[in-house]
């Protein structure tokens, strides 16, 4: 469903992302995980079509994303690390106007139930401006949620969200999963990464040092079955011995 | 479009509904608009309806008049131009770039929703042209006999302003999406700018109108600069009695075509815009820190050749260390801190004095100087505001330090009040070395006086300032400033009537001698002001009120 090929993004001298490859298939959750400037975030935008890439291919659901990004684009859900929600909307008109730039035919249906797993039902009718910032996070998401996309990535989604917050969200992730919906996240959260994903991936200065299930990295790279992936992450990422 | 506009309309209700219900929100701006548009709206209506009498009037020369209105039109689009370079105009709001740069709406409907804001853009330019230009020929009549009758603008040359306007508002805007480094022609574009302007001046200044008249009617200026020189025909076609239907048919089409480039491109512009919205809200998140805030978040956005230190070692204690830290964090930015007012003075200066000198009248240089000196001055006192406003933002940092009231307002001023002093002092000493006549007089008003007169002022709109402490009330500021206007008014009137006895003795060193000597306890007086309203608004954060503040110290 979402294939990287090759993909190198160089901002200047810097080279953000270096020759990247890597697919994310149908029905199954794809890890994201690096230190901070790994090349994570830059990834992701650049499969949303927010950056040039400076080379390499993304292909969202067949589509490319540089030759066609509004076909590419029309399957894809994005939700930013930081979302900016409009302030002069309110929560409910936020979901109306990503299902008409969408173009839904089945009008909101499923707004009621987004909404009140994720704790905004009660606030639909509040200004994007009154919200707090786990708030805001939330109706980045619900957004994603409520148009039929069949590829989600995610940046950081977790970060802000409240225990039950976090818990929707996953679940609401594990249930797309299983409609056999492609799901890409960046995160720093090693445990949930290790709970929630199929695969993980792990970038270093911009490039692909090793992916894989949690438990094949653990067989190929650890001495020891009970070390975890944050002692693996560290270990391959700042040369820390596991403890 | 119809999710945008859906949007759009969504937006504009709230807004509306959010302005009745809380008018401090977007009061302000729907009054500054109303003005705005009540303004142009007046100017091109009627305002210059009446016929004047060629026998009254002011004679203007029609050419003059164009090649003038012809290069401030070509200033004005190289800046329109220039605004394209930086991030203005490509810098979407960040809820634009989480929301509907990843949506499947495409860019050239993303694009085409940027046009009414350039539009809005064109109208105030093309309306301010407008107000200016109608404001200076008012009462005015044309030197050629037959034509001596001046026609209201009407509705030909305002609508030529805004094509004309709007035509570089669009090929800004298509060099914003274009140009990935624009920063580097931004530099260039200024340099451009700042030569142009002294070229004119100086054509104006050696030459004379003539050449600056045949200079504006060839071709090299005409043509790159065509919206310029059409809206400027049309401006002065009411002084030729000329029709100017058909010139304006000419700028609607050049706008029409100015807009193709825009939305035949396919380029991936979301990266850049994406670079200048960050930048924008990271300055505007800045801008609470206060000017300081602003420079350092500017400067960071540049790319500079090594490393820069910023460390300035410690110095003194007590309000002294406050005042040494203001000056470290303004050093960050030597020029636009301290170079750019001293040279900007002695400049002023060496013009004060070769006008006075080329005018055989040294009233009108020393005019000049003390007229830009005035403008300045409100250049300052917003530097001043900014300061005072940070202090209320840095309150839990300021209100443990064992510092006076008076010390801690006198340290948060330090910047600002250097800055105009050595903006003085350089204007004193430029027009001092040239023994320009009164150079003395000058020197004594402009190192003593001027400086005194400064402090005293910043320090009273400090105490205005803590009185309405919130800043994130737009209303409160408004209010902040029209009671600044309010007491700063008397203070004004009453330096005029002292001024009396020296217009009256004809002697110029009395009215210096008696200004300087009233602001020294003008100042002790506004400090020691600031300094109790410092002391209660910076502890407790409560506002600060004046009146009873006032009638404590009586």
């Amino acid at each position: 469903m979402l294939q990287i090929l090759s993909l190198t993004k160089r901002f200047g001298a810097m080279t953000a992302v270096d020759n990247l490859s890597f697919s994310v298939n149908s029905g199954e959750i794809v890890g994201l995980l690096g230190p901070n400037g790994a090349g994570k975030t830059t990834t992701i935008r650049c499969v949303a079509s927010l950056l040039q890439p400076s080379s390499g291919t993304i292909l969202l659901n067949g589509h490319n994303v540089a030759d066609d990004p509004v076909a590419a684009k029309r399957t894809l859900a994005f939700v930013p690390e930081v979302p900016n929600p409009y302030e002069m909307l309110t929560v409910m008109e936020h979901l109306r106007f990503i299902a008409a730039a969408y173009r839904m035919e089945e009008d909101l249906v499923h707004a009621e139930e987004i909404l009140t797993r994720l704790d905004l039902w009660d606030k639909r009718n509040d200004l994007g401006a009154s919200l707090s910032k786990g708030m805001r996070q939330k109706l980045a998401c619900a957004c994603a949620f409520i148009h039929q996309a069949q590829v989600f990535c995610f940046d950081e989604p977790l970060i802000g969200l409240d225990p039950k917050g976090m818990r929707e969200l996953k679940s609401m992730m594990m249930e797309r999963r299983a409609q056999g919906n492609a799901i890409l996240i960046s995160t720093h959260m090693l445990d949930t990464a290790e709970r929630l994903c199929d695969r993980v991936i792990i970038l270093k200065k911009g490039q692909l040092i090793v992916q894989g299930t949690v438990s094949e990295l653990k067989s190929q790279l650890m001495s020891s079955a009970e070390s975890s992936l944050e002692d693996m992450f560290l270990e391959l990422t700042e040369g820390t011995p596991a403890a | 479009m119809k999710p945008i506009l859906l949007m759009s309309g969504w937006k504009i209700r709230n807004a509306l509904r959010t302005t009745f219900s809380d008018p401090r929100k977007y009061g302000p701006l729907i009054f500054f608009t109303l003005f705005i548009l009540g303004s142009i709206a007046l100017t091109t209506f009627g305002f210059n309806s009446v016929p004047v009498d060629p026998a009254n009037g002011r004679a203007i020369n029609p050419e003059i008049l164009r090649a003038i209105t012809t290069f401030c039109m070509i200033l004005l689009g190289l800046s329109v131009i220039d605004a394209g370079l930086g991030d203005q105009l490509l810098a979407f709001p960040m809820s634009d770039v989480d929301y509907i740069f990843p949506s499947p709406i495409s860019r050239r409907i993303v694009l085409a929703n940027r046009l009414p804001a350039l539009t809005i853009g064109a109208i105030f330019f093309g309306g301010m042209v407008l107000i200016v230009f109608s404001s200076v020929t008012r009462f005015s009549h044309s030197t050629i006999p037959t034509h001596s009758h001046y026609s209201a603008p009407g509705w030909i040359p305002t609508v030529a302003l805004i094509a004309s306007t709007g035509t570089y508002f669009n090929l800004a805007m298509f060099v914003s999406i274009m140009v990935p480094n624009r920063s580097i022609l931004h530099r260039y574009m200024i340099g451009v700018f700042v030569a142009l302007g002294a070229s004119i001046a100086l054509i104006w200044w050696i030459r004379g109108a003539s050449t600056l008249v045949s200079i504006a009617n060839s071709n090299w200026v005409r043509i790159p600069f065509k919206p310029s020189s059409l809206a400027s025909d049309i401006l002065v076609a009411g002084f030729n009695h000329q029709p100017a239907y058909r010139t304006l048919l000419y700028l609607l089409i050049g706008y029409g075509v100015s807009l193709i480039p825009l939305f035949v491109t396919n380029t991936n512009w979301y990266e850049q815009s994406i670079a200048s919205a960050e930048r924008v809200s990271t300055i505007r998140q800045a801008a609470k820190g206060g000017l300081a805030g602003v420079m350092a978040a500017k400067s960071a956005s540049f790319k500079h050749k090594g490393v820069k230190t910023y460390t300035v070692s410690p110095f003194g204690t007590g309000a002294m260390a406050l005042f040494w830290a203001h000056l470290s964090a303004a050093w960050k930015k030597p020029f636009a801190n301290f170079i750019a007012p001293a040279i900007g003075g002695i400049v002023l200066g060496f013009l004060a004095a070769a006008i006075s000198a080329k005018n055989n009248s040294a009233l009108i240089g020393i005019g000049l100087l003390a007229g830009i000196t005035a403008y300045l001055t409100l250049f300052f006192m917003q530097i001043a505001r900014t300061a005072a406003e940070s202090s209320i933002r840095r309150r839990e940092l300021l209100s443990p330090l064992p510092i006076l009231g008076w010390q801690a307002v006198l340290a948060n001023l330090g910047v600002p009040i250097v800055a105009f002093g050595l903006f003085c002092l350089g204007a004193a000493l430029a027009y001092s070395v040239t023994g320009s006549q009164y150079w003395s007089m000058l020197a004594v008003a402009f190192v003593v006086f001027m400086p005194i007169r400064m402090a005293s002022r910043m320090s009273l709109q400090y105490v205005v300032i803590l009185g309405y402490p919130d800043l994130a009330d737009k209303l409160q500021q408004v209010v902040s400033n029209c009671v600044y206007g309010v007491v700063a008014l008397p203070l004004i009137v009453g330096e005029g009537i002292l001024l009396i006895p020296s217009l009256i003795l004809r002697s110029i060193w009395l009215g210096i001698f008696t200004l300087t000597i009233v602001q020294i306890p003008m100042l002790v007086l506004t400090l020691y002001l600031a300094g109790k309203a410092s002391e209660k608004a910076i502890a407790t954060g409560e506002p600060v009120n004046l009146w009873r503040l006032l009638s404590r110290q009586a």
